[in-house]
């Protein structure tokens, strides 16, 4: 009894630290209520305003910026310029004060992570960020978790596409087999490594 | 629980080891201590309430908390964008700024890194014509300067906190007072520079403050090799080594690879020498004579252990053996001197190698080395052909600046009642004989600008930051006399405050700035348009500026040193208790 009693338990805990400590469970979903209710949907979606419009360094820094509130005014000096939901960015493009938003994605400080690499490399933001031009609130899609690293980085060819449709977050291949040509074609072209060394990553 | 160790088995026969006095006197104190475990504080382990109990109740009860409350909530962090953007900043990327390193008598062209405006490294201007992209380990460690926990943080008056605008208006009245007298009573003691803007500024206040008097004092100091030359070829002129021209070096005393001027460049260019690419190529062969273990000696094909006192008797064996003709008589004495002797073949040796490489020889002398053994060698380089192609003699300006000895002595008298130093810190390094501390104190008045608030920091006086040159604006000349721009990647963090700056509040001149008094020196020197100053800050270096140091094609005839200079004019080398 005492023995099938503490396997039971055993197995009980393992399954759940297996589902909930992870970051599918703790992490996917997240979704703060950011200072200003900024809306990539209509942004992105209904405007077509490109990615790289306001997140300018991506492509040339590890980091992909948040924009300052110089940028948002650039259209909103015209563009609703008295909207009461602004009041916030124009108070802080006149005090010279940031804007509080909430970090949403994270890696931890032990992981070395560069965007210019994979959007240079044909890797789409819709790859770890899913499909942010169809959210109104931005959350946390994809686990972001060392796996879902590993998937992308033991099979990049499935993974891959021009960097023309980078920041085309509704675009879908053909086929699965049509993305495995074009993407081993790119990764023939730009000599993509698969990485799986620790230290690709843990520097 | 616990085990009591084993005591040491003593042999019976044999050496018997003591550890302790009271091991050895066998003492009863010390035949129970030997036995306990723990020594004191072992009847703890008894009581309930102790350290390690509460270590042990504490640590369950945080992990616990951990658990319950805080550790499986997300914490909230923020991100702070800009305001505004500066233009062509992104985040991550390190910028890179041209910039120098002024040192001692001229600079080390640098490129900046710039991350997120904070400088982190330097590294060579390889565009600068005579720079070649290299640094020595001075250039590379003063980025820690920079960041110096030690470093004078404070305007500081009789030791007390003051504010900036106070410490400048006190300047400013500190001006007008000695404008008024011309400057009686008033002495600057500053380091060595080659900056064309204090040179500028040394002349408006020679000028605005006729009777002040300006002292420079480094304590190492290698201002002797132009000395040395100036004295030979009868004119003012600064020697510059290509090393890399030289087919066979001989060092006398003298660290070119370690512990002279212009180490980088030195450094680089020996090492050309001794580069093969091809199997036809040679190498360069160097003769060190040193009394030091030196990396130019560890670099010698051939090393002669000497004392320091006994180099001039090898220059002057030297000189008997290249120069020959026409030299006075104290130099054969000197070369006759029983100290090297020993070592007469390889002194012979060595000067058959120079001669069979006229023209392709260089023959270097320490800074540390007297006038005299200088002297000696400018005579064996040009018997040996060596000016105009491994020495080149650039024309250089007279120094309008006296000595510490002359400023410690106006002191003393009273000469000088408001002293102000520029850098440095004389009472540390400030020849003994001289009780420099004492003479500052005599002063009434002392006004110190220095990067630490270090022994010459005055007690009684004014003490002001000085800023780094990574903080600053200036400009100075590369060693082939090329002009070159410095300028700063932050702000001065405390506030410190330049030469330039100090210097022209002194002489109450109307521009303060230090940018643009830069700005003004290079529209005297070179151009006024603007292109040509954006492009002089972007390629660190000026073509169009016409460096006072220009390159003398002419080729100087050196006087042969018929007597010597003193103290060796008696022969009498100084005798120093260094070993042999």
């Amino acid at each position: 009894m005492i023995i099938v009693g503490v396997m039971l338990i055993s197995t009980g805990v393992t399954a759940g630290v297996w589902y909930y400590f992870t970051n599918k469970y703790t992490n996917v979903g997240y979704m703060p209520v950011q200072p200003v209710a900024f809306s990539h949907a209509i942004h992105a979606d209904q405007l077509g305003v490109d990615c790289r419009y306001c997140h300018n360094a991506v492509e040339k820094s590890w980091y992909s910026n948040i924009p300052a509130s110089s940028v948002c005014m650039n259209c909103h000096n015209q563009v609703l310029k008295d909207d009461p939901k602004l009041a916030l960015v124009r108070e802080s493009f006149q005090s010279g004060k940031p804007i509080h938003w909430i970090q949403i994605h994270k890696l931890p400080d032990y992981v070395y992570f560069n965007h210019s690499v994979h959007v240079d490399r044909g890797v789409s933001c819709v790859e770890c960020h899913g499909q942010i031009n169809k959210m109104d609130e931005v959350y946390q899609a994809k686990p972001l978790s060392m796996s879902f690293c590993l998937d992308c980085h033991r099979d990049p060819a499935a993974h891959l596409r021009d960097p023309k449709l980078i920041t085309d977050l509704d675009w879908k291949p053909a086929s699965p087999d049509q993305q495995r040509a074009d993407g081993q074609k790119l990764m023939d072209q730009w000599h993509t490594e698969s990485l799986q060394n620790c230290s690709a990553c843990h520097r | 629980m616990k085990t009591i160790p084993p005591t040491c088995p003593v042999p019976d026969i044999g050496p018997k080891y003591w550890r302790s006095m009271d091991q050895l006197a066998d003492t009863p104190e010390f035949r129970q201590w030997a036995e306990r475990e723990f020594p004191a504080g072992a009847s703890e382990m008894k009581d309930p309430v102790t350290r390690r109990n509460f270590v042990k109740l504490m640590s369950a009860s945080f992990l616990l908390a951990g658990l319950g409350v805080t550790g499986c909530r997300r914490p909230v962090e923020n991100i702070y964008p800009f305001s505004k953007m500066p233009e062509g900043y992104a985040h991550g990327v390190a910028k890179f700024y041209a910039t120098a390193m002024p040192t001692r008598g001229t600079a080390v062209p640098l490129l900046a890194k710039s991350n997120d405006g904070r400088p982190t490294k330097v590294e060579g201007n390889a565009g600068h014509p005579d720079s070649n992209g290299s640094t020595d380990r001075f250039t590379q460690a003063s980025i820690l300067n920079l960041y110096d926990p030690d470093r004078a943080t404070r305007f500081a008056k009789n030791g007390g906190n003051v504010t900036r605008e106070e410490a400048l208006d006190f300047i400013g009245q500190l001006s007008k007072t000695v404008l008024a007298n011309g400057g009686q009573g008033l002495g600057f003691l500053a380091e060595q520079s080659s900056s064309p803007s204090r040179k500028r500024l040394q002349k408006a206040l020679a000028e605005k403050l006729p009777k002040a008097q300006w002292c420079e004092y480094e304590p190492v100091d290698f201002s002797i090799h132009q000395q040395a030359a100036s004295l030979a070829f009868g004119k003012p002129v600064a020697p510059y080594f290509k090393i890399d021209k030289a087919k066979v070096i001989l060092s006398l005393d003298s660290d070119f690879i370690g512990g002279e001027e212009n180490l980088q460049l030195n450094i680089q260019r020996f090492a050309q020498g001794r580069r093969m690419e091809k199997s036809t190529d040679s190498m360069n062969r160097l003769y060190a004579v040193e009394g030091l273990m030196t990396l130019t000696g560890a670099n010698a094909d051939h090393r002669l252990r000497l004392a320091p006192s006994a180099v001039a008797a090898v220059a002057a064996r030297l000189a008997l053996e290249i120069v020959q003709s026409d030299l006075g008589d104290s130099v054969k004495t000197l070369a006759a001197s029983s100290s090297i002797s020993a070592n007469e073949k390889w002194i012979v040796e060595c000067a058959k190698d120079l001669l069979a490489n006229r023209g392709q020889s260089l023959v270097l002398a320490g800074h540390r080395q007297p006038l005299a053994v200088h002297l000696m060698v400018n005579a064996i380089n040009a018997a040996l052909g060596n000016i105009g192609t491994t020495i080149v003699l650039q024309e250089a300006a007279e120094t309008m600046a006296g000595s510490i000895t002359d400023l410690a002595k106006s002191l003393n008298d009273g000469k000088v009642e408001t002293l102000i130093i520029l850098g440095g810190n004389p009472v540390y390094n400030a020849p003994a004989d001289l009780n420099w501390a004492a003479a500052q104190d005599k002063a009434k008045l002392v006004v110190r600008l220095g990067y630490y608030e270090d022994e010459s920091a005055p007690k009684k006086g004014w003490s002001l930051p000085l800023a780094h040159y990574l903080e600053s604006w200036g400009d100075a000349r590369t060693p082939d006399g090329t002009l070159v721009p410095v300028q700063p990647l932050i702000e001065p963090l405390f506030g410190g405050l330049t030469e330039l700056e100090l210097l022209s509040r002194v002489a109450g001149l109307e521009i303060t700035s230090a940018y643009e008094i830069v700005r003004a020196t290079f529209r005297s020197l070179a151009t006024s348009s603007e292109e040509d100053w954006k492009k002089f800050l972007h390629e660190d270096f000026s073509p169009t500026a016409p460096p006072c140091l220009r390159r003398s094609d002419l080729i100087l005839r050196p006087s042969q040193p018929r007597s010597l200079p003193p103290p060796f004019n008696r022969l009498h080398c100084p005798r120093r208790t260094i070993l042999r």
